[in-house]
C-alpha cells in the first residue's frame, strides 16, 4: 500500500462525502470508507505486513487521512442536516395572518380607570386612599357635615332612605368625618366610591360615583386649594388646561367653589360638550368649615384644611367623548373593550 | 328663580344691562349667584312692529289671499300678501318684517307669492308664539295702538328675564329686591326703597279682628292688618305683564298682589276673606293629631300634630307658611280682607311641607329663612297696592306680635386672617367697603382688627369665614392663587382592602375579563329568583345570606328596592343583557359590596363575581367547557395570591336554583367554603332565551384576603433533574379526578413536583362506565438525586393512592 493508493482513497472518500445527498447516504458513504471493513480500516490492517521501520510513518499517515475524512465527514453531515431543517422549515409553514382565537384582554371598567389615574396623581402629593360605608349614618352623611335635620341643603341631595337614621350615602363626603375622627392631622386623604341620588334620567344615575380629596393641615388656604386642583387637573387631562373657581356654597366648606375647566374637547373655543361656554363643570371644593371640625372634634384654627369632590362618571364623559351616561352601569362589551 | 330685568331696575339701575344682559349674568355668576338661563324677549320680536293696513285689495293671481298696503311707520308703506281673512282695510296688525326671527326659528324674508311681491308677514297670536286666547287668524289691535312701535314694547315684551340658581345659604336673594340690594353693592349703586301705605283710615284693625300667637317658638311674629271694601277682578295689565314675565300665573287683583309683594320683597304673604273667619277671630297653634284641613288646592290632609296652623274660633284656615285653606281663600265674592305677614320657624316649614308634600313658593322661602324685620313694612307694601289694584279702606292700629325681635351676633375678624385663609395678600381698604357695600356694621378695633355686625337678611354670615367668603366672592375667586402646600408628614398607608381589590381586579383582567359595575341596589323579585328561598345552603357554600333584602324606604322604581345580597344576580343580567345585544361571547368580573343587616348594624361585604358566557370562536379556540374558563382564572388568582391549599368541591345535593347540576362545585381555601363556580341551568337559559351557555362564579374576598398580602417566602431550587412517569389508571366514569390526584399528592410528600392528567378517555374499548385516565408524574429529590429505587417506591404510592381514593386500577 504505497501513499498514493491512500491518496486516492483520501480523494475517494472526499468525493463521495460531497456527493452524498441524504444523510443515510452520507453514512453508507461514511461505513464504505471508516467502517470495518472499509477500505481506510483495510489499509489499517495492511500495516502488519510492513517492514518494523516503516510502521510508524504509515501508521501516521493513516491517522491523519482517517481524521481528515472523520472531519470532511461531520461537515457534511452538518450542511445536510442544514438543508433537511430548511426544507423541512418550507413544510412546516403557517399561515400567520390566521386569526388566532386570543381572547380580548380584560379591560378597566372607564370608573375604575378614572379613580385609579386619579389616585396615582394624587399619591404623589402624598394623599392616601380611604373607603367608607355605602349605608351610612345620617349623622356621618349630613349631621356631621353641618347638614342639621330639616336644613334646606338636604334639597341638594336627593336622599335615598334606609331607616330612621341610615341613608344610602349621597356624597363621598362622610368619609372626611371617619377619617378626622380616626387619624391624626397632618392628614391627605383621597377618598372614593358609590354615592346615590334619587334621580334617573338622561344625565343623571341613581348610583353614581365621586372622589373626594381632603388635605388637613396648620396653614391651609383658598390658594393652596387651588393650586392643589390645578395640578391635578392638569395631570389628569393633560397640559394647557386651565382651571376657573366660582364662588358657591356647601354647608362643609367656606368659602366654597365650583371648579370649571376649560373644554378639553374645544380647548375653550366652544362646542356642544361646553354648551359653547368653553367652561365645564367638574366638581366642588371649599375650605373645611370650623362646623365640620367642631363635630369631628379637632382643634380649630390649630388645625385647618380643605376639600373637594368630583363626579367621576363626568370626569370620564369628559375625558372619553362618552355620549350617554347610562353606558356605565349597562356592562355592555363593547363599550367595556374600548377603554 | 325667574328675575325681571325690568322690574330689578325699580330697585337698582340696571338700564344699562338691557342692551347687555349677558354682562350682568357674568356679575352675578362670579358672585356666586349662577344664571342658567338669559330669556330676552325684546329680541325676540326684533323687527315686528304695529301695522296700519291701508288697502286691502284681492291678490290678482289668488283667490284666498289677499294683497295689503301696510303703514309700518311714519309714511313708509310695505306691500305684503296674506292668506287670512279676518283683517280689512283700517285695522291694526302685528307685521313681521324682512330680519325678523319668530319662534320655530322661522325667519321673515322679501319674497314673491304667486308672482306679487310680498316684503313681511302680518301675524297671529301663534306665529309670535304667545299663548293668549284661542283665536285664529291674525291680531287685530286696539285703534289706539301707534304705528310703527315696536311690538316688544307695545305688548310690554320688552323686558329680559333671568333664570336664577340661588344656593341654600342666599335666600336673601329670593326677591327682586334682595336681588337688587346684591346688586347694588356688586354695581356700587344705590337701592331705592320700596314705597309702602302710610296713611291709614281711622278704623282699628284691632277692633275688627282677634289674634292670639300660641306658639311663638314657630310663629315668632305675626302682622296682620284689616282692609275693608276691596273689589275683587281681574288684575290691570302691568301686574299680569310682571306676574307672567317670570312665569306666574295672574289669579285676581288680590292674590296676585299677595304673590307680587312675596316675588318683589321675599317675604310670603297671606290674604284671608275675613267674613269667612269665625268669631272674627285668628289663631296661631300647632295642630292637633288627625286635626282635618283642605288646601285651597283641595288636597285634603290630616295633621300628624307637628304642623303649625292658622285657625279661626272654629277651624283651620290656613297651614302656616305652606298653603292656605279652601274655606278662607279670597274670592270674587271676598270684600273684607285680613293681611296676614309673618315669620315662621324654617324647619318646621320645610317639615310640614315635605310631610303632606305641599311644594308652594312660600314654604320655599320659608324654609330657607325670610327676614323677621321686615314683615310690617312688607305687608303695609301690599296694602298699598291692594288699594292701588281693588280699592277698599285699609285700617289703622295693625297687629305687630314679635316678643323677641331678632339679633345678629357681631364677629371678630382681623386683615390677617382673611389673607392667610385666602393665601393671598388682602386689600384692607377693599375690605372694609366690601362689607359696608353688604350693609355690615364695621367697627374697627387696632392693627387691622375689626368686629363686624352683619345685617339681618343675612342668614349665612354667622363667623369670621364667612367673612372671608365675602370677600373672596366681592373681589372676585380669580385672584386666587395656585399653590401647593408643602407635605409636613410623612404619607399614611392606603386603604389595604382597596389595594388589595385592585389587586384582585388587575389579576382578573389578564384572564380577558372586563370590569363591571353594577348598582348596589336592585330588584327584589329578580334576586329572589337567583338566590333561592334556602338561603342557608348560600351559607355553606361560604356566602352568607341574609332572608330579606335590606329595603329603601323611597325606591326609584321596583327595580331598584332593594340592597343586594349577591353579585351574581347582576352579573346574570349583564350576560342575558349582552347577548341580547348581539354580544355572542365575553367575559365580565365584578368586586363590590353585598349587603346583609346583623341586628342594628348594616354589614357589607366584598365580594368578586365573575361570568363568562359563548365559547369564542375560531381554528384554534379552545373547546373546553366554560366553568373550566372560570375555574382557571380562580386558581390563577389564589395563586396569585400565594395561596396554595385550595379544592372545588362536588357536591350533587341542594345545589342553589340557577345553577346546573352537574356543574356547580364550592370553592375551598384552606378548609374554608369561600363561594362557588357553577355553569348557568339550562332551563335558565332556556328561559331567557340566551341561546348560548353562561358560566358564573362568586367569591367572598373577606375570606380570601385574611392575611394579605401574604409574605413571599424563598424556597431553593433543586439542582436534580426531575423524572417524570407515565399512569394509565382505569375507573369509574362518575368518580372524581381530582380525589385521586388529591390523594397521590399526599402519598408521595414533597417529592412530587407536578402530576398532570394528559389523558381521558371513555368509550368502546372500555366497558361501559369506566374511564381511562392517563396521568404524567414529575419527581424530583429536594436534598439528593432520586434512585432508581427511590422511583419505583413512589410510583407505587401513585398506584396505591389510585386505588384507595377512587378504586383505580392500572391499565
Amino acid at each position: 500500500m504505497s501513499q498514493t493508493q491512500l491518496n486516492q482513497i483520501k480523494s475517494d472518500a472526499l468525493k463521495a462525502f460531497t456527493l452524498a445527498a441524504t444523510s443515510q447516504d452520507l453514512y453508507n458513504q461514511k461505513v464504505q470508507f471508516l467502517g470495518k471493513s472499509g477500505a481506510l480500516t483495510e489499509a489499517m490492517k495492511m500495516m502488519a505486513s510492513l517492514p518494523k521501520e516503516e510502521k510508524p510513518a504509515f501508521g501516521k499517515m493513516v491517522n491523519e487521512v482517517k481524521s481528515e475524512l472523520e472531519t470532511a465527514y461531520d461537515q457534511a453531515e452538518l450542511s445536510l442536516k442544514n438543508r433537511e431543517i430548511n426544507s423541512q422549515m418550507l413544510s412546516e409553514k403557517l399561515d400567520l395572518t390566521l386569526p388566532t382565537a386570543a381572547r380580548d384582554p380584560g379591560k378597566e371598567h372607564p370608573i375604575h380607570k378614572v379613580t385609579n389615574e386619579i389616585f396615582g396623581i394624587m399619591a404623589r402629593l402624598g394623599y392616601s386612599l380611604r373607603t367608607g360605608p355605602l349605608i351610612e349614618k345620617d349623622y356621618y352623611n349630613f349631621e356631621a357635615l353641618n347638614i342639621p335635620p330639616n336644613h334646606p341643603a338636604r334639597d341638594m341631595q336627593d336622599t335615598f332612605f334606609v331607616d330612621e337614621t341610615h341613608v344610602l350615602r349621597t356624597h363621598t363626603s362622610p368619609i372626611q368625618i371617619h377619617s378626622l375622627e380616626n387619624e391624626k392631622p397632618p392628614l391627605r386623604i383621597i377618598g372614593t366610591g358609590s354615592v346615590f341620588r334619587v334621580d334617573s334620567d338622561i344625565s343623571h344615575l341613581p348610583n353614581f360615583h365621586q372622589i373626594e380629596g381632603m388635605c388637613v393641615d396648620e396653614k391651609v388656604s383658598m390658594s393652596d386649594l387651588k393650586g392643589t386642583i390645578t395640578f391635578f387637573v392638569r395631570e389628569f387631562f393633560g397640559p394647557g388646561l386651565k382651571t376657573r373657581f366660582r364662588p358657591s356654597f356647601f354647608p362643609f366648606t367656606e368659602p366654597s367653589a365650583e371648579v370649571d375647566c376649560s373644554c378639553p374637547i374645544c380647548k375653550g373655543k366652544g362646542c356642544s360638550l361646553c354648551k359653547q361656554t368653553g367652561w365645564i363643570e367638574i366638581g366642588g371644593c371649599g375650605l373645611i368649615n370650623p362646623k365640620v371640625f367642631e363635630f369631628a372634634k379637632v382643634e380649630y384654627p390649630k388645625w385647618q384644611g380643605f376639600a373637594f369632590g368630583f363626579g367621576v362618571e363626568r370626569m370620564a364623559i369628559i375625558k372619553y367623548g362618552v355620549d350617554d351616561i347610562r353606558l356605565f352601569p349597562g356592562n355592555d362589551v363593547r363599550f367595556l373593550k374600548q377603554f | 328663580m325667574k328675575i325681571s330685568l325690568k322690574w330689578l331696575n325699580d330697585f337698582v339701575d340696571v338700564a344699562e344691562y338691557f342692551a347687555n344682559p349677558n354682562a350682568l349674568a357674568d356679575i352675578l355668576t362670579k358672585a356666586g349667584l349662577e344664571v342658567e338661563e338669559i330669556q330676552n324677549r325684546a329680541q325676540d320680536f326684533n323687527h315686528v312692529v304695529v301695522g296700519y293696513i291701508k288697502t286691502k285689495d284681492k291678490h290678482p293671481n289668488a283667490d284666498k289671499l289677499s294683497l295689503c298696503q301696510v303703514e309700518i311707520a311714519d309714511g313708509k308703506v310695505e306691500q305684503i300678501v296674506c292668506g287670512a281673512q279676518n283683517h280689512k282695510a283700517g285695522d291694526k296688525v302685528i307685521v313681521a318684517l324682512p330680519g325678523a326671527v319668530l319662534p320655530g326659528n322661522f325667519a321673515i324674508k322679501k319674497s314673491k307669492i304667486r308672482d306679487i311681491e310680498s316684503n313681511g308677514m302680518l301675524c297671529s297670536y301663534k306665529e309670535l308664539g304667545l299663548p293668549e286666547s284661542g283665536l285664529d287668524g291674525i291680531v287685530i289691535l286696539d285703534s289706539s295702538a301707534k304705528t310703527g312701535q315696536g311690538f316688544a314694547e307695545f305688548g310690554g315684551y320688552d323686558d329680559v328675564t333671568f333664570e336664577l340658581k340661588v344656593t341654600p345659604n342666599r335666600a336673601d336673594c329670593l326677591s327682586h329686591f334682595g336681588l337688587a340690594r346684591e346688586l347694588g353693592c356688586l354695581l356700587d349703586k344705590p337701592v331705592k326703597p320700596a314705597e309702602v301705605l302710610t296713611k291709614f283710615s281711622k278704623s282699628s284693625t284691632k277692633d275688627k279682628m282677634k289674634l292670639e300667637v300660641l306658639d311663638i317658638e314657630l310663629c315668632p311674629r305675626y302682622c296682620g292688618r284689616y282692609i275693608s271694601g276691596v273689589k275683587v277682578g281681574p288684575s290691570p295689565a302691568w301686574l299680569k305683564a310682571r306676574l307672567e314675565a317670570i312665569g306666574m300665573n295672574s289669579i285676581n287683583n288680590v292674590v296676585d298682589v299677595t304673590n307680587y309683594v312675596m316675588l318683589e320683597m321675599g317675604q310670603p304673604l297671606h290674604a284671608f276673606d275675613a267674613d269667612s273667619l269665625s268669631g272674627a277671630q285668628v289663631k296661631v297653634r300647632k295642630a292637633q293629631k288627625n286635626e282635618k284641613f283642605k288646601t285651597l288646592k283641595e288636597q285634603d290632609l290630616v295633621m300628624t300634630g307637628e304642623e303649625l296652623l292658622i285657625c279661626d274660633a272654629e277651624k283651620p284656615v290656613a297651614m302656616a307658611g305652606v298653603i292656605g285653606g279652601m274655606n278662607s281663600g279670597v274670592s270674587e265674592k271676598t270684600t273684607n280682607l285680613f293681611l296676614e305677614s309673618a315669620s315662621f320657624g324654617a324647619m318646621s316649614i320645610r317639615k310640614s311641607s315635605r310631610m303632606h308634600g305641599v311644594d308652594t313658593d312660600s314654604a320655599y322661602r320659608f324654609s330657607r329663612g325670610v327676614d323677621q324685620s321686615g314683615a310690617a313694612n312688607i305687608m303695609d307694601r301690599a296694602a298699598l297696592l291692594i288699594q292701588q289694584v281693588a280699592g277698599g279702606e285699609a285700617f289703622d292700629q295693625a297687629y305687630d306680635i314679635y316678643s323677641k325681635p331678632q339679633v345678629k351676633k357681631p364677629i371678630s375678624i382681623s386683615i390677617n386672617k382673611v389673607s392667610d385663609r385666602l393665601g393671598y395678600p388682602a386689600d384692607e381698604k377693599l375690605f372694609v367697603s366690601y362689607m359696608k357695600g353688604l350693609q355690615i356694621k364695621v367697627e374697627e378695633k387696632q392693627n387691622g382688627e375689626y368686629v363686624m355686625t352683619p345685617p339681618l337678611f343675612r342668614f349665612d354670615i354667622e363667623q369670621d369665614m364667612d367673612l372671608v367668603e365675602e370677600y373672596a366672592r366681592l373681589h372676585g375667586y380669580e385672584h386666587i392663587q395656585d399653590t401647593i402646600p408643602a407635605l409636613r408628614a410623612e404619607p399614611a398607608t392606603h386603604d389595604a382592602g382597596y389595594l388589595m381589590s385592585q389587586k384582585i381586579a388587575q389579576m382578573i383582567r389578564t384572564e380577558g375579563f372586563h370590569q363591571a359595575f353594577n348598582y348596589a341596589f336592585t330588584s327584589d323579585v329578580a334576586e329572589k329568583k337567583i338566590i333561592g328561598s334556602d338561603v342557608a345552603r348560600w351559607k355553606v357554600m361560604g356566602l352568607s345570606t341574609d332572608a330579606e333584602g335590606i329595603k329603601i324606604k323611597n325606591p326609584l322604581s321596583e327595580d331598584l328596592n332593594v340592597m343586594r345580597r349577591t353579585l351574581t344576580q347582576g352579573l346574570w343580567k349583564n350576560a342575558l343583557e349582552n347577548i341580547r345585544a348581539g354580544n355572542m361571547s365575553g367575559s365580565l368580573f365584578e368586586i363590590g359590596s353585598v349587603f346583609s343587616k346583623q341586628e342594628a348594624t348594616y354589614v357589607e361585604s366584598r365580594r368578586l363575581g365573575l361570568v363568562t358566557w359563548g365559547q369564542s370562536l375560531g381554528v384554534y379556540a379552545s373547546e373546553a367547557p366554560l366553568i373550566y374558563q372560570i375555574k382557571t382564572t380562580i386558581e390563577k388568582l389564589f395563586l396569585s395570591l400565594q395561596i396554595t391549599s385550595f379544592s372545588f368541591v362536588q357536591i350533587s345535593q341542594n345545589p342553589p336554583p340557577f345553577v346546573h347540576q352537574g356543574q356547580w362545585a364550592t370553592v375551598m381555601v384552606e378548609g374554608q367554603n369561600v363561594g362557588y363556580i357553577g355553569t348557568a341551568h339550562p332551563g335558565l337559559i332556556l328561559e331567557e332565551k340566551a341561546r348560548v351557555p353562561v358560566a358564573m362564579a362568586e367569591i367572598d374576598l373577606q375570606a380570601v384576603l385574611k392575611g394579605q398580602p401574604r409574605p413571599v417566602k424563598f424556597k431553593p431550587l433543586s439542582k436534580f433533574q426531575s423524572v417524570d412517569r407515565d399512569f394509565a389508571f382505569v375507573m369509574e366514569s362518575e368518580k372524581p379526578i381530582g380525589d385521586l390526584l388529591k390523594e397521590a399528592k399526599k402519598a408521595c410528600g414533597n417529592s412530587l413536583k407536578e402530576l398532570f392528567v394528559f389523558d381521558i378517555y371513555e368509550g368502546d374499548k372500555l366497558p361501559s362506565g369506566q374511564k381511562s385516565v392517563a396521568l404524567r408524574a414529575l419527581f424530583q429529590g429536594g436534598d439528593i438525586a432520586l434512585s432508581d429505587t427511590d422511583l419505583q417506591s413512589l410510583s407505587q404510592k401513585v398506584i396505591e393512592a389510585a386505588k384507595k381514593s377512587v378504586n383505580a386500577t392500572l391499565r
